[in-house]
């Protein structure tokens, strides 16, 4: 018996090292089908967003004319600032700037300030309603926004504050401080307990502990957290059309660009801004791509 | 003779106010109070809890007698005296202990265990608050608009929390309107194909990405473009590549000898362009997660299989599709729920137009258009329901697959 499993072995070892055994023909075929999807893949991600560069040098006249110039001539790239001028200055895309980078930053900070000692407490503090504030996190990111958004409507709109910048915060923390807690939660869970414990014997109370042992010691999962939540607020625009779109003067990014997508505006302009509006992400994303994965996959990024 | 008139405005503001409105007063006055209590009670090493208490009994008494003389009657009046309320406490919490007022050392009555529950709970009461007012409370009470007859003009002088009027006539309207039921069924085709595609991309990245190849980094960071690009700019992009006059795929089209076509705005095409659009902008979170388990298949595995002779293709099929099978379920059911619950996408790319009509596109429309704030809560009602029911079926079967 063993034997003639040797045999078989060697057998099959044999078959494989012909030119024409299935191993080979598969795997040839493999590689073949493997390039051929990386091609189709960066065709598909990466060039839009090149297009969206390239559409945003070139006058509408050119691109009605050659519609597939796949490389602005010099001319054009040496006039690219033109349309990027006409939409920040013209269009007032230096407000919209403006209110997205207060909103995105004030929320980051505001989420980090309450979800880290709220992720303190889940993980290390013993308390009875624990595990239902546990499955109270899962629960509320799972909540379809536009749902919440009617009877937040009508209340915003009766407390008067529904144009407001403050109020829209408030909207984006609850949806991010759930993820927040649980991708800390799971951080500060692989974080040794003595460590702390130390400080505690030493007489430092519950909140410099976390200021002064916890906090050094999570950097990354911090990162991850404040890049994910910028990013949910830079983008959002679901909250941002249902509230600000009334008062002008609180656009942000996103609801600014929608609004000018109108018959009467060249896409030009339309594209300068959609790039002014993508290049921080890409440029956060590149920098600190592998925080970025952790959050993206820890979390679940609510899309 | 005062008195008199006195007690019959009373008795007259009593009757305005419905149980549910005295209800509603009652329970977020007794959470502000409640809150205030606690942190200063903390600050001041007494017991939070009987601070707690002593917060929600006071609470309750000024909001109902406010709101019943007629003092706290307004939405505004009501976040308003909240709001003294609790920078008052945090004033008091602040400057109370500075002043050694009240401090004292810990209550003897408090065990070290309450504390340490009680710090917890300190810690996350601003969470739990806004999580409560942002998302639970509306959650409720969309329950309660959509059974009222309320339209967007109505809104400034509503009463928030009146009982009177309920109807169904918000259910009425929505179901029996024109492409109701067919909206639905387009949402489900929409949920299904758009997920099961995204995940499909999915798969094939990470099997693409897994092993090594000259640039692997590069692709790897292209391929989570689409996921991490704000929506309003891949939905501008996507609307001038396929534009029908100087659109990059028309100039394809033309080129291979094809019609021109609008795709976004032809029927014909519209509804196939919005899922290939969702899988487009979704596969990237299914590839990270299919990727992550990937690289946790052990090597002995393939390596076993390699020495029994199975080719790459029955590898493939019969170690890492197995293998995968735990987060084809969590990716399907956390894709089902978002993309069932999505608005922006669709209502950015056809807005609804072209037999694209989605049920969330219908609770906007039902707000802004037709401008009736009861017919959209119903739809969100409904919607919100039929997610409940599906997510209840699919992890019943779930359980019992897994048992």
């Amino acid at each position: 018996m063993a034997t003639q499993t040797q045999a078989d072995t060697r057998g099959r070892a044999a078959l494989r090292e012909t030119q024409f055994s299935r191993e080979n023909v598969e795997l040839g075929f493999g590689r073949i089908l493997k390039w051929l999807f990386i091609i189709f893949f960066v065709i598909t991600t990466a060039f839009p967003f090149y297009w969206m560069l390239n559409l945003s040098v070139r006058p509408i006249g050119d691109v009605l004319q050659n519609p597939t110039r796949l490389i602005p001539t010099g001319d054009q790239l040496a006039h690219f600032w033109d349309a990027y001028q006409s939409v920040l200055v013209d269009f007032h895309f230096g407000t919209y700037i403006g209110n997205s980078l207060l909103v995105s930053l004030i929320t980051v900070t505001l989420t980090l300030l309450l979800a880290i000692p709220g992720a303190y407490a889940v993980t290390r503090l013993d308390f009875r309603a624990k595990s239902l504030m546990s499955w109270g996190i899962l629960l509320v990111y799972m909540f379809p926004a536009i749902v919440i958004g009617i009877p937040l409507f009508v209340i915003y709109s009766q407390l008067g504050i529904r144009g407001s910048l403050p109020g829209i915060i408030v909207v984006y923390m609850s949806g991010t401080l759930p993820v927040a807690l649980y991708m800390l939660r799971s951080y500060f869970q692989t974080l040794p307990a003595e460590l702390e414990e130390a400080a505690l014997i030493d007489g430092c109370s519950r909140l410099s502990t976390i200021w002064k042992v916890i906090l050094p010691l999570s950097v990354p999962a911090v990162a991850s957290v404040a890049l994910y939540t910028f990013m949910i607020a830079w983008n959002e625009i679901l909250f941002a059309i249902l509230f600000l779109t009334e008062t002008p003067t609180s656009w942000t990014l996103p609801l600014g660009l929608r609004q000018l997508d109108t018959q009467e505006v060249p896409r030009t302009f339309l594209m300068a801004g959609s790039v002014i509006i993508t290049i921080p992400v890409i440029v956060l994303f590149f920098f600190f791509e592998r925080f970025l994965t952790r959050g993206l996959t820890a979390g679940a990024v609510k899309g | 003779m005062a008195a008199r008139v006195q007690g019959q405005k009373d008795v007259v503001m009593l009757q305005q106010l419905s149980i549910l409105e005295l209800a509603i007063y009652a329970l977020v006055w007794a959470l502000a109070g409640g809150i205030a209590g606690f942190y200063l009670f903390y600050s001041l090493n007494r017991n939070p809890r009987n601070g707690a208490r002593l917060g929600v009994i006071v609470g309750v008494v000024i909001g109902i007698a406010g709101a019943l003389v007629g003092i706290i009657d307004s939405a505004q009046a009501f976040i308003n005296t909240i709001f003294v309320i609790w920078t008052a406490t945090l004033i008091a919490a602040i400057a109370l202990p500075q002043a050694q007022i009240g401090l004292g050392t810990h209550d003897k009555t408090v065990t070290m265990r309450q504390r340490i529950a009680d710090l917890a709970y300190g810690l996350l009461l601003p969470t739990f608050v806004i999580v409560m007012v942002i998302v639970i409370f509306p959650m409720v009470w969309n329950v309660v608009l959509a059974f009222r007859p309320i339209r967007l003009r109505d809104l400034p002088d509503l009463r928030l929390f009146s009982l009177d009027e309920f109807t169904l006539d918000n259910f009425n309207r929505v179901i029996n309107s024109r492409g109701f039921v067919d909206t639905l069924v387009r949402t489900f085709v929409y949920t299904i194909s758009g997920t099961v595609l995204a995940i499909l991309l999915g798969l094939i990245a990470a099997l693409i990405v897994k092993d090594r190849f000259p640039g692997r980094n590069l692709v790897r960071g292209f391929l989570l473009f689409p996921y991490i690009a704000p929506i309003i700019s891949v939905v501008l992009i996507w609307k001038l590549l396929f534009n029908a006059q100087f659109g990059l795929v028309n100039e394809v089209v033309d080129a291979l000898g094809g019609r021109r076509v609008d795709f976004l705005s032809t029927p014909a095409t519209a509804f196939t362009m919005v899922i290939l659009f969702q899988a487009w902008r979704y596969f990237p979170f299914a590839f990270l997660f299919i990727l992550a388990r990937i690289q946790a298949i052990p090597d002995d595995l393939y390596e076993a299989a390699k020495v029994d002779g199975a080719a790459p293709s029955q590898r493939l099929l019969h170690i890492t599709l197995p293998q995968l099978r735990a987060v084809f379920g969590t990716l399907f059911l956390l894709r089902f729920i978002w993309t069932f619950n999505k608005f922006d996408d669709v209502f950015l790319l056809t807005g609804g137009a072209a037999n694209t009509q989605l049920i969330t596109i219908e609770i906007y429309d039902q707000l802004f258009s037709a401008r009736n704030v009861g017919t959209a809560a119903a739809v969100a009602l409904i919607l919100a329901a039929v997610l409940f029911v599906i997510v209840g079926i699919y992890f019943r079967w779930f359980m019992v697959e897994e048992h």
